[in-house]
């Protein structure tokens, strides 16, 4: 399963929330928010209960502690009684302690014994005292105390008429609060003589409120005084101090007499729930509380056991959510997984889900389809493979085709660019061991001599380039067993593709790795040029469609064998058209040299006798040897318009290029035109433009050209106009010359410049070899100008030259030489 | 003190032409003109004449001794070195003009020369123009 073959894995998405996490998420909240709120419900219902509980158990014992009170306040009020219940005579001994205002010593000790042993005998009284009405205190169990005035005291007053409960009051004297209970002393007769005072004994008060069962740890009772609002029996935190005093709702309401609970701050800024009632005998408060965060603590308690519940239920739902998780993404990771293989390329992992749910079924299913994939794959890459050795195998052959091509491309190539055949074919054979990796390569020509057809070793190369020929054996046509003989013979492609199979094979002694070997003819028709031989170093090198290719290349070098020996041909047929031109130039030069001397001569002395210079002449001497001057000047002319026609023709033609001041050619050929005009009735005009530039040419042609127009206007012109014009234009030079001859018909127009044909008008009028303008034409565009006309018959004729210049010099000054 | 010519050329009508130009024509007449009609012996005949010819006109086409021979010679020599040495000949081919040139020519007169502008050539050549005059 190769991998490129797979598609490239996708991007993947990340995962955002997992499955696992949702379901832990759910599993959790499901396990807590159920109990959460049946919790919160039971723990306000609760809590509310609890509290009502409390406070009526408050208002309870507050109720019970203060009816304990009152009973215990009457029970002492009986005990206080009961002291005076005694013998007559014990009894008159108290009266006697009172009837006196002095009573004598022996008697108030007696009585004091008396009373220390009622004291000692009960608990409610912490002081027996008994003082006269006067508010003396004759005798008390405390000594101290005895001789000591009650007058003062609040309980004074009413003491002396009945028995009196003197609620807790702040004693002056002693800084203590002090609750007292009196019981008349009366004589025989019944009066009041004095009051027996019992002070209780706070301790044991405290005693009755001491906290029982039920009370808990912070619950407690105790009582709270009107005169100063303090605690008068130690409570369970606060021990009684009479300077103390403390306030709390509670205290406040009970001061206020009124009988109820609630939930408060207590003296002690504890949250408590509390009850309190009015003792009105003991001027007192009462007081039961107890901290709410003890009556509540069964509430507390069950809100922790829910709590720690809901905790336990949360850890269980998310260790059941965590396994359901397991059990569910397990194997869908695990199916990711093995997706992401698949992905990747890799189809040998499976899911093999031990599952019998939905999940174990995807899992079943999935295999299941990987295992189509696989299949599908190994038949999908089977055919990649198959195309891909077709396409292999298309590629080679499209190589060799290529290279095929390109071998005969480059042959045909040097067919068209190398001419020498001896060096094309060293080409060809060296490009075609190069590109076929050949052994070897040769080719022979077919060389028909007086001796018979003769092969001859033409070309050749090995691997390691072109070899010289030279050091080859020569084939001859009737070597036995040679490939190439036989080719030679037959005319055909003869293959050995195993050079040990036929018998009388004919080794090359310098080929001695040649193990397979074919010679095709290069034919062109039927007519055998040469033999292409290829040497191969491999058995079985030469199959068909090789050698079909090597037969098209054949043929190629057979057209370009044919061209090499056109060539030749055409380049020994240019040599002596050469030759001829040669001849014909030198011919030319003779000519001219052998023309000019005799004219020379021939014009000099008809002038030097035509002048008087060789002594006197008469008139008609004198025309007669003009004529002759004439006659000779013409000739002349026609020799060298000749002389121009025929280099012209052979391209022998030079221009002597040199600067040329147009203003000095123009002005040259403005005095030659002169003389012409002379004896004509024509008004000879000049337009010329000062400060003409200087261009590059042949100033003698310039010169020709200018001066073959100006006598071509006169020649044709019987009387009129000539106008020569000459202006700088933006792209050149522009000469014209306008005249108003007989003009030239529109059907002579093209005959205008062509050689040796002058127009019906030009043959009527006298001379001219009608080279004139064609040579002028000639040497115009040989300028690079242009040369045309304008003209009709009867209409005179204008005719123009535009000469290129040379930059935008102007002609400095007149630098002419004369006379040229 | 007259001018003096020195012509060597094998054409006779030629010769007689330039005898006329040079002798009767040229600088009002009164010149001496030397003219060889071959070119054997050229030097000797040259050094035996009775003065340094001021100007030399060298047929090219003449034998034995073609003009540029001559002028090699002419130019090997100190005494004639400095003088106008002009060809005359009637080739006058772009690339002739160009040998003549190269091979140190003065100038150039071609034939036909007309007596209309001989004269005045003579003059330039004689005021130490390069002439190279071709009708």
């Amino acid at each position: 399963m190769s991998a490129e073959v797979i598609n490239a894995p996708q991007q993947e998405q990340p995962i955002r929330i997992s499955i696992g996490t949702t379901l832990n998420i759910y599993s959790l909240a499901l396990a807590v928010i159920p109990v959460l709120v049946v919790i919160s419900v039971a723990l306000g219902l609760f809590g509310q209960q609890a509290r009502d509980q409390a406070l009526s158990q408050m208002k309870f014992i507050a109720q019970a502690r203060s009816e304990e009170v009152q009973r215990w306040l009457e029970a002492s009020q009986l005990r206080l009684s009961s002291v005076l219940a005694l013998p007559e005579r014990q009894l008159v001994q108290i009266r006697n302690t009172v009837d006196n205002q002095r009573p004598n010593a022996e008697t108030v000790n007696l009585v004091r014994g008396l009373l220390q042993d009622q004291l000692s005998a009960q608990d409610s009284f912490s002081e027996f005292y008994i003082y006269t009405t006067g508010g003396r205190i004759n005798v008390s169990t405390t000594t101290d105390a005895e001789r000591t005035q009650v007058r003062d005291l609040p309980y004074f007053a009413p003491s002396l008429t009945q028995a009196y409960v003197q609620p807790a009051y702040l004693n002056a004297e002693t800084s203590e609060l002090d609750a007292v209970l009196t019981t008349p002393i009366v004589n025989l007769e019944g009066q009041i003589i004095g009051i027996l005072a019992g002070r209780l004994n706070f301790d044991t008060l405290a005693n009755l409120l001491a906290p029982t069962e039920g009370f808990g740890t912070t619950g407690e009772t105790y009582l709270v005084s009107l005169e100063r609002s303090n605690i008068i029996t130690p409570s369970r935190f606060v021990d009684y101090d009479p300077t103390i005093t403390y306030a709390s709702q509670g205290i406040r309401e009970a001061l206020w007499g009124r009988t109820s609970g609630g939930f408060y701050t207590n003296y002690r800024q504890e949250s408590v729930i509390g009850a309190y009632t009015w003792i009105n005998s003991l001027g007192t408060g009462l007081l039961a509380e107890i901290e709410e965060e003890e009556a509540l603590q069964a509430v507390n308690d069950v809100r922790d056991v829910s709590l720690v519940a809901a905790l336990v239920m949360a850890i269980l739902g998310l260790l059941v959510g965590r396994f359901v998780t397991r059990w569910l993404t397990k194997p869908i990771t695990r199916l990711t997984y093995i997706a992401q293989f698949a992905v990747r390329g890799d189809y040998t992992q499976r899911a093999r889900l031990k599952q019998f749910s939905e999940i174990g079924r995807l899992g079943f299913a999935f295999d299941t389809m990987l295992d189509n994939l696989v299949v599908s794959i190994r038949e999908r890459n089977s055919r990649i493979r198959e195309v891909m050795e077709l396409s292999a195998s298309l590629e080679t052959r499209v190589a060799e085709r290529t290279r095929d091509l390109r071998v005969a491309a480059d042959v045909s190539r040097q067919i068209t660019t190398v001419l020498d055949i001896d060096r094309l074919l060293q080409d060809v054979v060296k490009s075609t061991v190069e590109s076929f990796k050949l052994y070897a390569c040769f080719i022979f020509r077919i060389e028909d001599t007086s001796l018979g057809s003769q092969i001859i070793r033409a070309a050749g190369a090995d691997m390691t380039g072109t070899v010289d020929v030279e050091r080859y054996l020569n084939i001859e046509p009737d070597t036995a067993g040679s490939v190439v003989a036989q080719t030679a013979y037959t005319a055909q492609i003869v293959t050995v593709n195993n050079v040990s199979i036929p018998l009388d094979y004919y080794a090359d002694p310098q080929l001695p790795n040649t193990r397979a070997q074919v010679a095709i003819p290069i034919m062109l028709g039927t007519r055998l040029l040469g033999i292409f031989d290829f040497h191969s170093n491999q058995t079985g090198r030469f199959r068909p469609e090789e050698i079909s290719v090597l037969t098209t290349l054949a043929e190629q070098v057979a057209i370009a064998m044919r061209n090499a020996q056109l060539f030749s041909q055409s380049q020994a047929a240019q040599k002596e058209a050469e030759e001829a031109n040669r001849v014909k130039s030198q011919f030319l030069a003779n000519m001219s040299h052998e023309l000019r001397t005799p004219l020379n001569a021939i014009l000099n002395f008809t002038e030097f006798v035509m002048d008087g210079d060789l002594g006197d002449v008469n008139e008609e001497q004198q025309d007669t040897l003009q004529k002759v001057v004439s006659s000779g000047e013409h000739l002349l002319s026609l020799i060298n318009d000749i002389l121009d026609i025929t280099k012209i023709e052979v391209g022998m033609l030079e221009l002597f290029v040199e600067d040329v001041d147009i203003n000095q050619s123009i002005k040259a050929v403005v005095s030659t035109g002169k003389g012409l005009v002379k004896d004509k009735p024509i008004d000879f005009k000049i337009e010329v433009e000062p400060n003409l530039p200087i261009i590059s040419g042949d100033r003698r042609r310039l010169h020709q050209v200018f001066l073959n127009l100006l006598s071509n206007a006169v020649k044709f012109t019987p009387n009129g106009d000539v106008i020569l014009s000459a202006k700088r234009e933006e792209d050149g030079v522009h000469i014209s010359v306008k005249d108003s001859g007989v003009g030239i018909a529109p059907k002579d127009h093209p005959k205008v410049f062509e050689r040796f044909k002058q127009t019906e008008s030009g043959l009527r009028s006298a001379g001219g070899t009608g080279l004139g303008l064609p040579i002028s034409k000639h040497f115009v565009e040989a300028h690079g100008g242009r040369i045309w006309f304008e003209s009709d018959l009867g209409q005179g004729s204008t005719f123009h030259v535009l000469l290129p210049m040379k930059g935008d010099r102007l002609a400095e000054g007149a630098l002419a030489l004369e006379g040229q | 003190m007259p001018i003096s010519f020195l012509y060597a050329e094998d054409d006779p009508m030629s010769r007689q032409v330039m005898h006329v130009m040079l002798t009767k024509l040229a600088l009002g007449g009164g010149a001496e003109v030397t003219i060889f009609e071959d070119s054997s012996n050229f030097m000797d005949r040259v050094k035996a004449l009775p003065k340094v010819p001021d100007v030399i006109f060298l047929d090219v086409q003449i034998t034995p001794h073609t003009g540029f021979e001559m002028l090699k010679m002419l130019r090997g020599d100190t005494a004639y070195d400095g003088k106008p040495i002009i060809a005359m000949t009637a080739s006058v081919t772009v690339s002739d003009i160009e040998d003549l040139k190269k091979a140190g020519f003065d100038g150039l007169i071609a034939k036909p020369v007309r007596k209309k502008v001989f004269p005045e050539l003579l003059d330039r050549i004689l005021s130490g123009d390069a002439v190279w005059y071709v009708p």
